[in-house]
């Protein structure tokens, strides 16, 4: 709705003070967005990519070719620029389609999954990239993104929306520090008791414990060496053996199980399902 | 403008850096004009007939002269002769002649006696042409032995003398305009139809609408490039297919003219016809699949292969409204015919016509929002 793409059903929304209702073109204007998939045409090279685009949003012949070879030199590719879209690697394309979302300097950059389906190098490539541009440009950025480690790097304030409502809304560390427990303890044991559960939320600190089935439990404590030992402790007096054992400090999914109450793993593969062409034929 | 522009543009390079798109536009009319023009039209010539003579009279010698006559001449027939009327006619059942004339015993006399002398004419009915053509030419070849010895003082039977107004067409010729037509329809059903959609899957038109391009400019932008390449592939078609027929006609400026103007609304027509169907569509498969449907049902009732007054009263409905029919006529007065602009003003008229009302229909139901 905000980048104008879907009609608003309720409510007023503005950008940069123009109603999007309203004053579509204008908030157009002053936005940039990238969407989820890969469009940039593969046949067309790369600065004439940007060129189409630079004259969608009427930017004035001068200004292009300057626009264009600051932004290819700020997302790394003007030795790229003459290159058919379709021999760049997906990092490559990904750095294309933000410079080309930046030709016309909007005030406002929406990313859709701007990751999504990269290789790890090139996903950190791109987050220097994001944070380069942030940093030289007087921009606000927003990302919608399922991977937590992305939003935890790259965001100064996080929303968490869960079927269209807002949940939660503030900095990472005020996030992460809103969730009871600053210690996760994941432990495996081998045939435990039928109240284990219990025996464990008992434990000094606890804050919370989840089983999530084959033996594996996630204990929330305020103090993780202490409620450690203790578990341990229990384990070995209870004759209950522990298979594994990790202990980590509270990240930004815990943030998002204690707010929705669901496993992010199942909002990924339901990300996946929608990301995941019908016709892989057509996906670039 | 600009932003209209920049939409033709990105078509357009699209459109050249994929070579293979062009070729497959262009391809398949000019082989359907090679094949058809030169399957269809043609005499029979060499039709295996088996003579089976039980009579071995004058008059069934007239008969087998004046077969090896037709051999010797026109080459409609080959006769052969059979001795057993039987194996004749299972030679025909099985293929291996296209007819057999059965000669009965006592045919002479009954010629002489005039007692309704009967020669008989087996044919494999289950090809009808061929059929036709052997019964055609046996109905000449009889009449002919049934003249009179000595002409009649006075002609008693009416004449038809038939005067052509154009030189003999030949079929590859009658082929050409609606092989034009065709080459810019499948010009536009690929680069106007399923490039459109495949956009649309990929997200590209995503792109397009976060950006202030109106409504407008992004139809007539695509609009403009599907014809602009549809009027392309119409004049190289029109240029090659002419050479390819013989038509002399395409080096006349009137005639250039008149090509273009037609050429241009033919596009335009078809091209805005193709994205009324499509601006709803969001499924890759359904241009493909509707592909097929919209040959047989455009191009064949437009009278580009088959005359329209042979056509049943419905189909000569969907004819009267087929921009086809009126492309191809328009092409047929210019190209076979050597018309002046005067006579193709009808058909520019009605294509200008239907491109302005299917593209008054395509706005309004084009989404600007996913």
């Amino acid at each position: 709705m905000m980048t104008t793409l879907i009609p608003i059903t309720g409510g007023k929304a503005r950008i940069g003070g123009h109603d999007v209702s309203r004053e579509a073109d204008a908030a157009r204007r002053m936005i940039g967005v990238i969407p989820q998939a890969l469009t940039s045409d593969l046949d067309l090279t790369v600065s004439e990519n940007m060129n189409i685009y630079a004259k969608l949003y009427d930017v004035p012949p001068k200004e292009r070719k300057k626009s264009i070879d600051e932004l290819l030199e700020l997302v790394d590719l003007t030795k790229w620029r003459d290159a058919a879209t379709k021999t760049l690697s997906g990092g490559m394309r990904r750095r294309l389609e933000i410079a080309r979302g930046l030709v016309h300097h909007p005030r406002i950059f929406f990313l859709d999954e701007p990751t999504t389906g990269l290789d790890p190098v090139s996903r950190v490539a791109v987050w220097e990239m994001l944070g380069n541009i942030k940093q030289k440009r007087q921009l606000t950025i927003l990302i919608t993104t399922h991977y937590m480690d992305e939003a935890d790097r790259l965001c100064d304030r996080i929303a968490i929306v869960d079927h269209g409502k807002l949940v939660a809304l503030d900095t990472p560390m005020a996030l992460k520090s809103s969730v009871p427990g600053s210690t996760v303890i994941e432990a495996q044991f081998e045939n435990p008791p039928a109240d284990w559960e219990q025996l464990l939320h008992a434990l000094d600190d606890v804050t919370s414990v989840q089983h999530e089935g084959a033996g594996m439990y996630r204990v929330l404590t305020g103090n993780g060496s202490r409620t450690t030992t203790e578990l341990v402790e229990m384990a070995v007096a209870a004759k209950v053996p522990v298979k594994s054992l990790t202990v980590q400090n509270t990240t930004l999914d815990d943030v998002f199980v204690h707010y929705t109450g669901r496993q992010l793993r199942d909002e990924l593969q339901k990300a996946y399902a929608f990301v995941m062409p019908q016709r892989p034929g057509l996906q670039p | 403008m600009n932003r209209m522009m920049a939409i033709v543009e990105r078509e357009m390079r699209k459109f050249f850096r994929s070579p293979a798109l062009m070729l497959a536009s262009m391809i398949f009319p000019l082989v359907q004009l090679i094949i058809l023009g030169n399957a269809f039209g043609g005499k029979i010539h060499d039709a295996r007939v088996a003579i089976v003579d039980q009579d071995g009279g004058p008059q069934a010698l007239r008969i087998r002269q004046a077969f090896d006559a037709v051999r010797a001449n026109i080459r409609t027939f080959v006769p052969i002769p059979y001795d057993n009327e039987r194996q004749a006619k299972e030679d025909v059942h099985n293929g291996k002649l296209e007819g057999a004339v059965i000669i009965p015993p006592q045919y002479s006399r009954r010629v002489y006696e005039q007692n309704h002398p009967q020669i008989a004419l087996v044919v494999d009915n289950s090809d009808n042409f061929m059929s036709s053509a052997v019964e055609a030419e046996l109905t000449d070849l009889t009449n002919s032995l049934n003249q009179p010895m000595v002409s009649p003082r006075i002609l008693q039977q009416t004449a038809l003398g038939i005067v052509e107004l154009y030189p003999y067409i030949e079929y590859m010729k009658y082929l050409l305009p609606g092989s034009l037509a065709l080459a810019m329809f499948v010009s536009v059903m690929i680069g106007g139809g399923m490039l459109y959609i495949d956009d649309k899957a990929r997200g590209v038109h995503e792109g397009y609408l976060v950006t202030p391009i109106t409504k407008l400019e992004l139809v007539l932008g695509l609009n403009l490039a599907g014809s602009i390449k549809a009027v392309m592939t119409g004049i190289i078609i029109v240029f090659i297919g002419s050479l390819m027929a013989g038509v002399g006609r395409i080096f006349n400026p009137v005639t250039i003219v008149g090509l273009l103007i037609m050429i241009v609304l033919t596009s335009l027509a078809f091209n805005t016809m193709m994205f009324l169907l499509m601006v709803r569509i969001e499924d890759p498969l359904v241009p493909r699949a509707l592909f097929g449907i919209l040959n047989t049902l455009l191009f064949f009732p437009s009278g580009s292969v088959y005359p329209i007054q042979a056509f049943p009263r419905w189909l000569r409905v969907i004819a009267k409204c087929d921009p086809f029919t009126y492309a191809v006529d328009g092409f047929k007065c210019l190209l076979l015919k050597e018309t002046t602009l005067s006579a193709v003003w009808g058909d520019m008229l009605f294509l200008s016509i239907f491109a302005a009302v299917t593209l008054g229909i395509a706005i309004p139901l084009f989404k600007r929002t996913l």
